[in-house]
């Protein structure tokens, strides 16, 4: 990511999806369990601009979400961070991804993004995989990052948009 | 397929994210200041931006609420209904009305504060995780003279209310609320009817707090009975606060201590409004 107007652009994106998050999104519930755009963006990057984008932006997202979580700094941005990748992983198998293939991939992401969320805060001490509510916190996010997953991936290739037309995934 | 040079550089770039989370999460453990200025000021800077775009989008999420929540509005619907058929035939409408009134002139006015001076402030947001969070958010900071550690209590409707929490961060603008729920808020508790002294800490997810700790098999402790906090000399609450009043009693022979479920005076699903309590422990 060293192009600064894709910095600029991605910048602008964590951060209104965090100003969202913050002022609508949490408010949006689903049996008290609200979509999580933080996760969404740092995805959507992944399945977008591969591995290396994915990471990054996972990172820069989580660590934003862990200003606003009661635990520790920097559980959020290692558990995006690592979800992303994995997303522009299984993502850069593909050449041309169809929007399904890409929306399932944002969809697995979200799922395995909580999980592994909330794995890494249970090793630290919070009850978070033994809530007996992780199974409707994971379909929730999942289902509802699945429905905003096409206007996020289009936002995220907006942010990306020099490196898509040279056809370069990093 | 990716080249072999950008599948390096890649898990280059993951593994060094990775060390620094790892670093971030092991100076946030041993309580490194710097992380808790950094979030009280993002609480300063994202407070009054999402305040702002919250009140532009009100219309849209009192609409989802009202979807999503349509059962529950209908249920409460016909309860008021109910209600409101039965004071007018009654003739009782105004003098529900004074009544309320009269309550709400008391949120303002708790009596176990006793001469410690208080400040009011309005709940601005709820938990921001999904996880149980035990926290919520306040709109006073310490410009309006607030500090980590203050306790915070609250008014209950039909009763004389009780602790909420106590403060766990404070930005300029805005604390943060550790509630009394919260599996790591550890409290020194006395029982009203019997003086026994005990400790407890929230029950998480239960809704209660659970004094496990001090109270013999031989204290005569009944469900009904008041808990306050303890106020001792080294207690982090100032005396006779209200927590709630005891659930159960399950005696526990092999520790030989009772241990009691509290059910909470205030109901934190349902605060508008809170009191912080201007008081700091001796040490």
């Amino acid at each position: 990511m060293n192009d600064p107007r894709i910095i600029l652009r991605y910048s602008l994106v964590v951060i209104g999806a965090l100003v969202l998050q913050v002022s609508l999104f949490a408010d949006l519930r689903i049996l008290d369990v609200h979509p999580d755009v933080m996760l969404l963006v740092a995805v959507c990057a992944g399945a977008t601009a591969g591995p290396t984008r994915g990471a990054t932006v996972g990172f820069a997202a989580g660590l934003l979400n862990d200003l606003l979580l009661p635990g520790r700094m920097g559980v959020a941005a290692l558990a995006f961070a690592l979800t992303a990748y994995g997303v522009g992983v299984a993502s850069s198998t593909v050449v041309r991804p169809a929007r399904w293939i890409s929306v399932g991939l944002v969809t697995l992401g979200s799922v395995g993004g909580v999980l592994l969320y909330a794995a890494l805060s249970q090793l630290l001490g919070q009850s978070t995989l033994a809530d007996p509510r992780l199974g409707e916190i994971v379909g929730i996010v999942a289902g509802a990052n699945a429905v905003l997953a096409l206007p996020t991936l289009a936002i995220c290739r907006w942010a990306e948009r020099d490196t898509m037309r040279s056809g370069l995934r990093i | 397929m990716r080249p072999v040079t950008s599948r390096r550089r890649s898990r280059y770039v993951l593994l060094v994210l990775t060390l620094v989370a790892v670093t971030l999460i092991t100076l946030d453990a041993r309580g490194v200041g710097v992380f808790d200025s950094v979030r009280s000021g993002s609480d300063d800077v994202l407070g009054p931006v999402a305040d702002g775009i919250g009140w532009v989008t009100t219309p849209f999420r009192n609409a989802w609420n009202g979807v999503t929540g349509y059962d529950d509005l209908e249920s409460r619907n016909r309860e008021l209904q109910a209600k409101l058929d039965e004071l007018e035939t009654s003739g009782l409408a105004e003098q529900n009305a004074q009544e309320q009134l009269k309550r709400l002139n008391e949120q303002l006015n708790i009596g176990f504060a006793g001469n410690i001076p208080t400040q009011i402030a309005r709940v601005s947001s709820g938990p921001f995780s999904n996880f149980a969070d035990f926290r919520l958010e306040i709109d006073k900071g310490s410009d309006a003279g607030l500090e980590v550690g203050m306790p915070v209590v609250a008014n209950s409707s039909g009763g004389s209310g009780g602790l909420v929490g106590r403060l766990s961060r404070v930005s300029k603008s805005r604390s943060v609320v550790q509630l009394a729920s919260d599996p790591d808020f550890i409290l020194g508790v006395r029982v009203a009817s019997s003086q026994d002294l005990g400790v407890g800490h929230g029950g998480g997810e239960t809704n209660r707090f659970i004094v496990d700790r001090q109270i013999d098999l031989n204290d005569p402790v009944q469900p009904g009975d008041a808990v306050l906090t303890s106020g001792l000399s080294n207690s982090v609450m100032p005396p006779d606060i209200p927590i709630g009043v005891v659930d159960k009693v399950t005696p526990d022979v092999d520790t030989q201590v009772k241990l009691l479920q509290v059910r909470f005076a205030v109901d934190f699903s349902q605060l508008d409004v809170v009191q912080v309590l201007k008081w700091k422990p001796a040490s």
